[in-house]
């Protein structure tokens, strides 16, 4: 077994007096990833910046130990810390927008590194950086030393993070959320990536992260830290299979699977830290009177595997098969009949035409009453555009919405579809009380206008979304991000749409809050029969809420049908490469799909995906193909769809019962 | 690039216009050149005035012209022998008449544009550096006793009227120790005894506003990722001050004191005249206080033509220290 | 019968209302402001700012309440000059004029003048004052009023202490600070009541005119000048500003070149440009205005509707940049989805949400207004010379400084007030910024 190189000894982090890291302690070896594992407010990033002595200054205490190849790393000089960070510690953040100097060359960045810790010269830095940059897997490294982060695409700039991180050397990769502000196929190649260079270096990898799956696709050890406090720890496989604390167990209940079961969510909020007692006591099914008194000490229950709890071994009783209602699709509602919007940009010469961002380029798209229906993609794909043309809040440079049915009253198309947006922190007037807010719309648009109806109303909303009539009294800024958005979703609710466009509902929230809102929204559409069409790059979720899916790149659909047919057998290369990039729980790592989408101003030409597709053929970059119907309910855009090329051996990779 | 000034250049010819037309309507529609005569002379004949020494006095100024349209003129000259056409729209040939006391305000303007830059040059400069090193200083010792310090201190300075500084300033070095003459000037290298003291005033006025604005821009900076990413490279807080953030922090600082740059030119109107310096302010101040309408209309034109060249060295100033501008 | 008649002048009326809609205005918005406020009063310099600001508040009050007095004798008539309620409280240091300057506290003139001696023979002298003559001291009076002053202020202090301390409603810093301020008032204020109507505290000027008098009748003006030009800009600033942020497109390039040629005109040059036409015209229409105060008074008023419009760039470019990422953000597209008309969401919307940066945007513009009036004044083109200002203070202190002997205490005596109002504004404006945009960029 290789030596320790980082042990943490019951570290605590104390931000403004409150406890955000509560005795901390792991250890990780050279070659092994551990993985830390939480939600939002957790105290992971925390621990993180702790090792790396990046303490922000509101921080007031530290206590515990941290040691790195048995040194101590608590009251270092400013000197040695220095040559430390970098030097034998590296670390890559979660965004790579903000994270490099923007007025700073990438080489220039990457060599004051080099310079640093190797003591190079300028002409050997300039040399290692470039090789550096290749083999991080930056095409054209020369060339990119000179260029500026702006200049780059999301998934270079975290590669050069990784470069700069790796520059001197480092025994230990602390990496924060590498992934997170990255697309799905750009997120598999960076974790693969990591993995690579890991290997190769034999480094130790703390990897910080709330994604269930990437902790899977990248830990051989993973520990689980809950409200400032770590509740279980284990090898990777033992968590993931024989998870032994109610909150690991919850966790993974609450991650949306092909299969139909209801989602368990995990009731209420998390607690200020710094209380007495098991942080998650409140939240737990297995409370028990003690729980609320002690923290429970570390229980071993194999070799490795360790958890926080006093109801060791007992289970829960949930309803793991409670199934829904079957939704219940009705007629055509609305149809979008080659709907384009185009944005013009800014000239850069004075001669020059204007130049025109398609965010949408020719959508065909059907909805039926109280279906659901899911539009995927990855960033700059048109899909929240497309949305918001359903919802009325985009004009359109070309085609048209048609309704179905006729509706009476002033503001009629209104009325058709309501929607929900991302960040439920901006979605809520913050100087207008909650009943305001829900009854702005009916206002508005004259619903439940009869006098004593609408304050019932209201109550009967409230309720519908989970939340106590009492609320209606109370400002935005009371409650949580979740509860922000069940009060989003009652607001879209009052005026009666037919309709929900929810874009990207959940994907602002923890994943045990976001089980609640997907619950939510199952319950709107297939109890109220209200339409959902919702954006999101997250397909496990698309594929677990929506009858329908529809996967969009560069502005057009190049794959559309039944979900589990998309899901099981994917036609469109783009749709395949889509589906392997998702880390999943128990599936292994593949080959990731190389590139990143083009910029929507200039698309490649043919079909636009030929640059990033393996099997692309002259053809594809001189033309670029229809929408057809292979004849089993679905429609790809490709000249060589997958299930009609048998010869392809990709075909049979994916077993069909996912 | 050349592009890009050119369309700055072709922009900056209707504010140029609005600025024309705004004037002119101040001081030829609201006021009229009635109004203007009749004040003048109500000053030097008291009460009552006639219409006929009006009319003299329009005439000897050159306002007896008709406002927009001359019907008394043949052709072209049905628009050019007019008031705009005479005192509005050949300000953009440079030529601005004559004052009230006769002397041609264009040559007035040049012989006095070298005094105000003598004194605006130099304050401008020591003052940018001056400010910006105490901002550094202040970022250095950020959330310490030394920046608190130094943040009271600033928020004092500028709370003191610039009067002050000038009044207290003459008094002390000048009457009370005799370092520097009170007032006065002489042209070329002889005359740095009477720059000397106008400069400090100057420049200590400034420091309170200046330094304070550097510090917030350099803390913003601090607070950032990058900043971060740069500590954990394990680079020295010296370098991460004054490479990282200096470079980014340099940008907004720049851009905006470049565009201060033109209207050097125009001098500063209290130093100017309290020390008496023969500059562009205090000729802005001896005509305010003798209400001599032509100069200040000319002044006015020729600030904000001042302005716009800042505006257009700004961008400029953007696209080469910005290589996010640069570039894209 | 009433021994008075009211008199409201413009500029009081303006001063009142504009008291009278703030107040409103804060009591509107408490609910939502609460921790804003609550921010505010748990900063130890914004409390201590508060406090002085409201004290100097309290003075122009005083100030705005003019009046006409009554006459004694049947049948009633009333006083023509007005009078305010300051000047009532004021009159014991106006009660005896002096001859010419005396430095501070002091018991003879500064300058030799002719009066004649026990003999009837003239002689040139350091006369003695005529207050002191009138109202003799003891020659310790200034010890002891300093001795006394400063213990009521301690006691002040703690009583202070002993009554708020223990509510723990505001940080005990923050609480110190604001009693220490208070403290000081206090004791500022028991000292002049103690050796006024004995001796000058601030001296007096060339003409005789007490100095302390004449800086606290400064503080409406300066005031007042500051609060009204800052509140004239609002009206442009926040109409521009919103919909020029808002519905973008052509209004938008309208309104931006409407700012930019406003803005490339040189502030002082522009104003000074319209303050030439206003007296222009105040001169010319002598006769409309028919006593010197009321003069003043219009001039003073028309002094602050100039800046207003002249000022309102800095506003409108600051709530354009908010409007312009309001507009933006899910809440209003979701009021839009609903069909609300434009005009509403502006209303509902987006102005609530640009309140905070309006109150800092104006509380930053104010000191420096203040800063204006002297450098409008020292130009020739600030209020009139009838008026007492700290400009007009200033203006005079030049040739003060350059006798022989000097006299520093007209300039002292402005500086002090000035400095103290300007400070104090600088940090509130400071620490309303902290308070109300936490996250913000510091400026």
């Amino acid at each position: 077994m290789s030596p320790t190189l980082l042990e943490l000894d019951r570290l605590t982090v104390q931000l403004a007096g409150v406890p955000v890291v509560q005795e901390i302690s792991f250890d990780i070896r050279a070659g092994e990833t551990f993985a830390l594992l939480g939600e939002s407010g957790s105290g992971k990033s925390m621990t993180a910046l702790a090792i790396m002595g990046l303490l922000p200054a509101l921080v007031d205490a530290v206590s515990g130990d941290i040691r790195l190849q048995g040194k101590s790393l608590m009251h270092l000089d400013s000197d040695v810390w220095r040559s430390l960070r970098g030097g034998h510690m590296g670390m890559v953040f979660q965004e790579p927008m903000t994270s490099l100097n923007p007025v700073m060359t990438v080489g220039s960045q990457i060599e004051e590194g080099l310079r640093l810790h190797r003591g190079m010269r300028r002409v050997q830095s300039r040399q290692a950086a470039a090789e550096l940059l290749e083999q991080v897997g930056v095409p054209d490294a020369w060339r990119r030393l000179d260029e500026f982060p702006f200049q780059l695409s999301g998934g270079l700039k975290q590669r050069m993070m990784i470069a700069l991180s790796l520059s001197g050397n480092p025994q230990l990769l602390i990496a924060d959320e590498p992934t997170t502000a990255l697309d799905v196929t750009v997120q598999a190649q960076v974790l693969a990536l990591l993995r690579e260079e890991q290997r190769r270096r034999d480094m130790g990898m703390l990897l910080i992260t709330h994604d269930l799956g990437v902790a899977w696709s990248m830990a051989t050890r993973a520990g689980i830290l809950y409200a400032g406090r770590m509740v279980e720890e284990a090898s990777r496989d033992d968590l993931f299979v024989r998870p032994a604390h109610p909150y690991t167990r919850k966790l993974l209940a609450a991650l949306p699977q092909p299969g139909r079961q209801r989602l368990v969510g995990i009731p209420g909020s998390v607690l200020p830290a710094g209380q007495p007692g098991c942080p998650f006591a409140g939240r737990c099914e297995l409370v028990m009177p003690r729980c609320h008194a002690e923290m429970p000490d570390w229980t071993v229950l194999a070799d490795g595997h360790r958890v926080r709890c006093h109801a060791v071994g007992m289970s829960e009783k949930w309803q793991v098969a409670q199934t829904m209602t079957p939704a219940v699709v009705g007629d055509v509602l609305v149809e979008v009949r080659d709907v384009r919007v185009h944005f013009p940009l800014r000239k850069q010469r004075f001669w020059q035409s204007d130049r025109l961002l398609k965010a949408v380029d020719g959508v065909d798209l059907t909805l039926h009453a109280g279906e659901a229906v899911a539009l995927v993609g990855e960033s700059g794909c048109g899909k929240t555009t497309l949305a918001r043309v359903v919802a009325g809040l985009q004009t359109v440079t070309a085609g048209e919405v048609v309704w179905a049915q006729p509706f009476s009253g002033a503001h009629k198309n209104l009325r058709r579809a309501q929607m929900v947006f991302q960040d439920p922190f901006s979605s809520l007037d913050p100087r207008m009380r909650i009943d305001q807010l829900i009854s702005e719309g009916m206002q508005a648009l004259d619903v439940d206008a009869q006098t004593g109806v609408r304050e019932p109303r209201l109550q009967a909303l409230m309720q519908q979304v989970g939340l106590s009539p009492e609320s209606l009294s109370r400002y935005p800024h009371q409650f949580s991000g979740g509860q922000r958005q069940r009060i989003a979703i009652a607001r879209a609710l009052a005026v009666r749409p037919a309709l929900l466009v929810c874009d990207e509902p959940t994907s602002a929230l923890d994943v045990s809050v976001q089980a609640q809102i997907v619950n939510l929204l199952a319950d709107i559409q297939r109890d109220a029969g209200v339409g959902l069409l919702f954006v999101t790059h997250n397909l496990p979720l698309a594929a677990y809420l929506a009858q329908r899916v529809l996967v969009m790149y560069l502005g057009r659909i190049v794959e559309s049908g039944p979900v589990d047919l998309i899901a099981a057998r994917p036609a469109h290369p783009y749709t395949r490469a889509l589906l392997d990039a998702v880390p999943e729980i128990g599936k292994p790592a593949g080959t990731p799909v190389t590139g990143e989408a083009a910029s929507a101003v200039d698309p490649p030409t043919g079909c636009h995906f030929h640059p990033r597709c393996n099997m692309a053929k002259p053809v594809c970059r001189s033309d670029a193909p229809v929408l057809r119907d292979p004849g089993d309910g679905r429609q790809v855009r490709c000249h060589f769809p997958l299930s009609f090329t048998p010869a392809d051996q990709s075909v049979d990779i994916h077993p069909v019962n996912r | 690039m050349i592009n890009y000034l050119v369309r700055r250049l072709l922009y900056a010819v209707p504010i140029l216009i609005g600025v024309n037309l705004l004037t002119f309507w101040l001081f030829f529609m609201v006021n009229t050149p009635d109004d203007i005569a009749r004040m003048h002379l109500g000053r030097q004949h008291q009460k009552h005035v006639s219409m006929a020494a009006i009319q003299q006095w329009k005439i000897a100024h050159g306002y007896d012209l008709p406002i927009f349209y001359n019907p008394s003129r043949n052709g072209i000259g049905h628009l050019t022998d007019t008031l705009f056409a005479e005192k509005s729209l050949a300000m953009f040939a440079m030529d601005f008449g004559a004052a009230d006391d006769g002397s041609d305000i264009a040559t007035e303007i040049r012989t006095r544009m070298g005094p105000s830059l003598m004194i605006a040059v130099p304050a401008f400069l020591l003052g940018l550096w001056t400010n910006l090193s105490l901002a550094l200083m202040m970022v250095w010792f950020r959330t310490s006793w030394q920046d608190r310090l130094g943040v009271a201190a600033a928020t004092m300075l500028m709370s003191i009227s610039s009067l002050f500084f000038i009044i207290g300033g003459q008094y002390l070095f000048a009457r009370e120790w005799c370092w520097v003459p009170v007032s006065g000037f002489e042209p070329g290298l002889d005359g740095w005894r009477f720059v000397l003291l106008p400069v400090l005033v100057s420049v200590l006025a400034g420091i309170g506003r200046g330094s304070r604005w550097y510090r917030s821009v350099f803390l913003e900076e601090i607070g950032k990722d990058y900043v971060r990413t740069a500590r954990s490279k394990g680079l020295s807080e010296a370098r991460i001050l004054f490479v990282h953030v200096l470079r980014n922090g340099l940008i907004p600082v720049l851009t905006t004191t470049v565009a201060v740059i033109p209207l050097l030119f125009m001098g500063s109107l209290l130093t100017e005249s309290f020390f008496g310096i023969p500059g562009l302010g205090a000729y802005v101040v001896e005509a305010l206080q003798g209400e001599d309408f032509a100069v200040v209309r000319s002044m006015v034109f020729i600030g904000s033509l001042l302005y716009v060249l800042g505006l257009i060295l700004t961008d400029i100033a953007y696209s080469v220290a910005d290589p996010r501008v640069r570039l894209s | 019968m009433m021994g008075w008649q009211p008199v409201v002048l413009w500029s009081d009326a303006a001063f009142w209302l504009i008291l009278g809609l703030t107040g409103m205005l804060i009591w509107r918005t408490r609910a939502s402001a609460r921790d804003a406020w609550g921010r505010l009063f748990s900063m130890p310099a914004g409390a201590a700012a508060t406090v002085v600001l409201l004290a100097f508040l309290a003075v122009a009050m005083l100030d705005s309440m003019h009046f006409h007095a009554r006459l004694p004798g049947v049948p009633v008539r009333y006083d023509v000059t007005v009078r305010s309620v300051l000047d009532v409280i004021l009159q014991p240091l106006v009660a005896v004029p002096e001859k010419t300057y005396s430095a501070p506290l002091a018991s003879r003139l500064f300058t030799r003048i002719q009066t004649t001696d026990a003999h009837g023979l003239p002689v040139r002298e350091f006369a003695m004052l005529n207050i002191v003559r009138l109202h003799p001291a003891r020659p310790d009076l200034p010890v002891r009023a300093a001795l006394r002053s400063v213990l009521t202020g301690m006691m002040v202090f703690l009583a202070g202490w002993w009554l708020f301390g223990r509510t723990g409603k505001q940080p005990v810093s923050a609480l110190f600070a604001m009693l220490a301020a208070t403290a000081v008032l206090v004791s500022a204020v028991v000292f002049c009541v103690q050796v006024v109507g004995h001796l000058h505290v601030l001296g007096t000027d060339k003409v005789g005119q007490d100095v302390l008098y004449e800086a606290l009748k400064s503080i409406r003006t300066d005031l007042l000048f500051g609060l009204l030009a800052t509140l004239l800009t609002l009206p442009l600033g926040v109409a521009f500003g919103m919909t020029s942020g808002y519905f973008g497109g052509w209004l938008d390039d309208l309104i931006q070149y409407v700012y930019t040629v406003m803005n490339s005109i040189p502030d002082i040059l522009l104003i000074a440009a319209v303050v030439l036409l206003m007296q222009g015209y105040i001169e010319t229409h002598a006769a409309r205005f028919d006593t010197a105060a009321a003069r003043a008074d219009i001039r003073l008023l028309l002094l602050c509707l100039i800046l207003g419009v002249t000022s309102w760039t800095g506003l409108c470019r600051v709530l354009r940049a908010e409007t312009l990422k309001l507009r933006e953000l899910d809440y209003v597209h979701a009021a839009r989805a609903f069909g609300v008309s434009h005009a509403r969401v502006l209303i509902r919307h987006i102005l609530p949400n640009l309140g905070h940066l309006i109150l800092i945007t104006l509380v930053m513009d104010f000191s420096g207004l203040v800063l204006t009036e002297a450098v409008l004044t020292y130009l020739g083109l600030g209020v009139d010379a009838s008026m007492a200002s700290w400009g007009n203070m200033i203006n005079a202190a030049e040739l003060e400084l350059a006798r022989d002997p000097v006299v520093w205490w007209p300039l002292a005596g402005a500086f002090c007030l000035m400095f103290a109002l300007v400070l104090s504004a600088n940090i509130f404006a400071d620490s309303v910024q902290i308070a109300f945009d936490p996250l913000g960029r510091r400026a």
